[in-house]
Parts: C-alpha cells; structure tokens; sequence
C-alpha cells in the first residue's frame, strides 16, 4: 500500500516550518548621483511616526518673542513639518545607476499605523545614506532623554557605536518639499487624520502604494495652524502608484534638514517637557544658545498662558540631534502651570538663574 | 401525614426524590446489579478498533495532530498469539512562525503484525507497523491576506508521502459483550527529506470484537 502510494504520489519535497521568506513586497529603488564620497550606500525604507513639534517652536517660528529665543529656535528646533522616522523595516546596498530592490517581509505594525484597526495608515521614506559604522542598517538616533523629577539629568542613549550614518538623500524628507512616500493602508482611509496629510490629494489605496504630493510652503502651514487643516498640496502634484513602479531618487548633499531624518523624537505628542532648574549652571561655558521667555501661548489654545517665564537651551550644532531643553522654577515635568508643583523654588532661586533670567516673575 | 399543601409553605423537593428513588431500587433489582464478567480464554478472531489520534506531526518540527484512526486485527494462528491488520488515521496540527501557518495532514497507512496474549478480560499486544505517511502540508503566507497577496505568493501545498514504521503496545480490554476499549502508544520513525525523524503517536478508542 505505502509503496504504491509513493508511486502515486511522488516525493515533493516538504519545507516545514523553515524555508525561504515569501516576501510581502519588493521595492525597486534607483539612485542616481556621484557616488565617490560614499564609502557604504545603503538604502532604507523607514516607517514615519506621528509626531507634532514643540509649541515653543510653532510660536518662535511664527512670531518669535526676542532674537535670543528665535535664535534658540533655529538651533534647537528641527523642522516643524519634518518626517520623523520611528522604524528602519528594510535595508539594501545601492549602487550607482543601478536598480536595488528592498524586502518587506512584515506589515508595519500596529505602533507605527496611526488610526483605528478599521482605518490606519503608515508612510515611510526611502533614505539613501552612507553606513559609516558598516553595521547594514540604518542608525536612529534620539536626542537626550529628559528623566522624570527625581532621577539624573538629561541622558543621551548615544545612538548605534560608531560616526553616525550620514543621509544623502530621501523620497520624503518634509512636508514643505515634494515628497514620494510608500503607504500602507488597512480599511477606509480617514482624511481627518494629521499624519503627514496631503490635503487635496486622492485617498491611498488599500495595501501598498506609492505616493507623491508636491508639498506646501511652511509658511502657510504656520498660518493654517490656528485653524487645524494643514494648506493643500500643490495643484497637480499629487500622484499614485503601484509598487511595481520604480522609485528614482537623486543623491543629494548632506546637510542638517536631512541628517534630522536620522533623530527619532522622544515625544509625538506636541508638548514641552520641563525640567527644574538645576544648583548649579547647566551650561557655564554657555557652549548653547539660550533664552528666557515666556511660556508659549497657541492662539486656537484657550487655556491661557502660564505665569512665569522658562530658560530654554538649544542643543549644541556638534550634536546629532537638534532638541531643546526648558527650564523652569516651579511646575511639573508636563506643565508649567500645574496646580501642585513637583518643584518650587520660586522663593530662592538658584544663583546662576537670577542672570539668565532676570525678570522671573 | 403530609403537611397540608399552601402556597407558603411547599413540600420539600428532596423529600419527594428520595421516595422515588426508594420506589425504583424496590421494584427493579435485576436491572441494577452488576454484569457478571468472565475471563477470555482466546483472544477473538478479529478485532475493529476506531480511536482518537494523539502524535507527534509526521514532518513538522513541534506540536501535536490530533485525529481519528481505525484499524482491524484478525488472528494468523490458532493459538491467539499472532496476529495482522491494517490501519488508517488521519490526524492534523498547525503551526504558527513570524513568517508562514503551517498545516501538516497525516494521512497514516500501515499494514501490522501483532503479537499478543490475553489476560482476563484483556489483552496484551504489541504492534509492528510499517507502510507510509501521506502528509498534505499547506503553507500560508502570514500578514499575506492583510498585504494584498494571492496565488502562490500566498499560499502553498504540498503532498509527500513519507515511508515509515511503528512500534506500539496496545491494550485491549473487553467491557461490554463484542464491545471494549483499546489504549496504544509506541514510537515511529518517518523518512523526511532523505533523513530518519522520530516520533510518537498514541490512541484511545472503542473496539468491537468478533
């Protein structure tokens, strides 16, 4: 019986638990640029995290309170419309003129889809970098983590071993600047949603896709702010595509608004975190740019504007992330104005405080 | 006498149970004493055993197929210390990796020659299989639904048929006229992919001998 159902049969080979990877989605990616300063081209597809910035800097950026704040702003603050990179997902070398093809073998997973299970949706940016540390993956980094009262000062997880990747170039680097990004929708698509919006662009279609939209001035962006919808994106620049397409992109020169691709940020949800002010000076040899100013205020914000005033510390230009830190007398690590104070000390000051701000009121 | 019967203050249910159960041990005695059993003095000239699978999948690394079998028995000597049959079982298992959902049908065909002796009501054997495993495996691809995929890319099947052997003790014991009960449980051996896999499997079933 066995002998003559193996004769019926035949023998296929079974694979088991094991075998090779069925990939979910192929990526074909050609970069084309002079390659010579690169020493390890990769390329990385990197999924986007929901992210909204500081509203010290919406309002700096906006209208800013002093020079010395507007000049902590632009050193502290990265782009308030950038894409943010939360999960490297796939990774290939590129060479020059030449297709690479990038694997998907996982959805993005639920902490990177922003929606319901009904209706959520990923984007991710194809970042062309150079592997400095030749580690084959694309590094990200984090600014300093700020500790809750009580445990040490700002602490940097200091990011992969080795020099920092450096990015030369990216299909999605702002929302101020066309952008092709590849989207991953489950359900209905939810246009009310503020993940990287393309306001006036077609819904993407369910699974993969391709997508371009042409990108909006940050200043009308700042000026839409009060009112909630960010500006449409530029007649006729919206595009969708299957990802059969091949993606072109053109290296470009490394620089601080495409380095910030690499910095993931502690915080999505748009607010400050403070800290108390310490004993002694945090920044003696004033090696950061700083400034005393009030706490910001958001016109469509109806709360009020907490008394007191902050020192807010740019990050330092040699660092690989632009962050802020913000002082403060008295509040809670989420609110200045809390109505029970982790910390006071509005009755006495630190010493070095009483010169950097001067008007604590 | 019984209480009268008024709404607020109902006969007691426990009490009107318990007579009828009086009732019932008084007037059937015969049907509640026991069988008499007696011992076998040969084992019967066939056996037909339906059981519940339990194994270690044929091909897939872990887990547990679980199914149905059958098997029939018939004596090769008049002694009762021999005997053949053939069996079927067909049992399933599936298994979960990051990458695929695995499932294994074992389609198990054996011819068997048994060695066995009685004792009381029961009887002792062991049991030499040999034959193959028909084994259907059906991959498919995990998050491929959610992705968009289909065909091939999303999933796969395959049938092999894998030669194999198996050592079982089995007991069988006689419960009810023609009707009892069989346990069984040994190791087998399968050839996968050119190499030898050990495993096991068991059963739990209702015989019917003749």
């Amino acid at each position: 019986m066995a002998v003559l159902g193996i004769s019926l049969v035949g023998c296929h080979k079974l694979v088991g638990l094991g075998g090779a990877v069925t990939p979910l989605v192929n990526i074909k990616v050609q970069v084309n640029g002079d390659f010579s300063q690169l020493a390890s081209p990769r390329i990385a597809l990197v999924w986007g995290m929901q992210w909204q910035p500081e509203p010290f800097c919406v309002v700096e950026a906006e209208s800013p309170e002093s020079p010395a704040a507007a000049a902590v702003a632009t050193a502290g603050c990265p782009d308030n419309f950038r894409f943010v990179p939360d999960r490297d997902a796939a990774d290939a070398p590129i060479q020059p003129g030449s297709l690479a093809t990038l694997t998907l073998v996982d959805l993005p997973s639920a902490d990177v889809m922003v929606g319901d299970i009904t209706s959520r949706v990923a984007y991710a940016s194809l970042i062309v970098y150079d592997d400095s540390n030749s580690n084959g993956t694309f590094d990200l980094r984090h600014p300093p983590h700020h500790r809750r009262r009580g445990e040490p000062p700002p602490q940097d997880d200091g990011g992969a071993a080795g020099p920092p990747d450096v990015v030369w170039g990216a299909s999605f680097i702002s929302m101020t600047l066309p952008d092709q990004r590849v989207a991953f929708l489950e359900g209905t698509f939810n246009s009310t949603v503020a993940f990287y919006p393309r306001s006036g662009c077609p819904d993407p279609p369910a699974g993969f896709s391709l997508l371009s939209a042409g990108g909006f001035s940050a200043a009308a962006a700042l000026a839409s702010v009060p009112n909630g919808p960010l500006p449409l994106e530029a007649s006729g620049s919206c595009a969708t595509a299957g990802l059969d397409q091949t993606v072109f992109l053109a290296l470009q020169t490394p620089s601080p608004e495409l380095q910030a691709l690499s910095c993931m940020a502690n915080d999505g949800g748009g607010t400050s975190f403070y800290v108390e002010a310490p004993a002694d000076d945090p920044d003696p040899g004033l090696t950061h740019l700083r400034a005393c100013t009030s706490f910001p205020h958001l016109s469509a914000d109806d709360g009020g504007v907490p008394p007191g005033q902050q020192l807010v510390v740019a990050s330092a230009p040699t660092e690989d992330c632009q962050y802020l830190t913000h002082y403060t007398l008295r509040g809670c690590n989420n609110d200045p104005a809390c109505a029970t104070p982790n910390w006071n000390i509005t009755a006495s000051p630190p010493g070095w405080w009483l010169n950097a701000c001067p008007v604590q009121q | 006498m019984w209480p009268a019967l008024r709404p607020d203050f109902p006969p007691r249910r426990g009490v009107w149970s318990l007579a009828f159960a009086v009732v019932l041990l008084l007037a059937y005695p015969a049907r509640l004493s026991a069988q008499e059993l007696s011992g076998i003095s040969s084992p019967a000239k066939g056996t037909l055993d339906a059981q519940l699978v339990l194994a270690l999948p044929a091909a897939l690394a872990t887990g547990l197929s679980t199914g149905v079998g059958a098997s029939y028995s018939r004596l090769a000597t008049k002694s009762g210390t021999f005997a053949y049959g053939a069996s079927a079982s067909w049992s399933t298992a599936t298994e979960y990796t990051l990458i695929d959902a695995v499932r294994n049908d074992d389609i198990r065909l054996r011819l068997c020659g048994i060695v066995q002796r009685p004792t009381g009501r029961g009887v002792f054997a062991l049991r030499l299989s040999a034959g193959g495993t028909l084994v259907y495996e059906d991959r498919t691809r995990a998050q491929g639904n959610r992705a968009g995929l289909s065909g091939s890319a999303l999933d796969t099947t395959t049938w092999s048929m894998l030669p194999a052997a198996d050592v079982e003790g089995v007991v069988f014991l006689r419960v009810w006229e023609s009707w009892g009960m069989s346990v069984s449980g040994g190791p087998t051996l399968h050839i996968v992919n050119s190499g030898a896999r050990w495993g096991w499997s068991s059963g739990l079933g209702v015989t019917w001998q003749h």
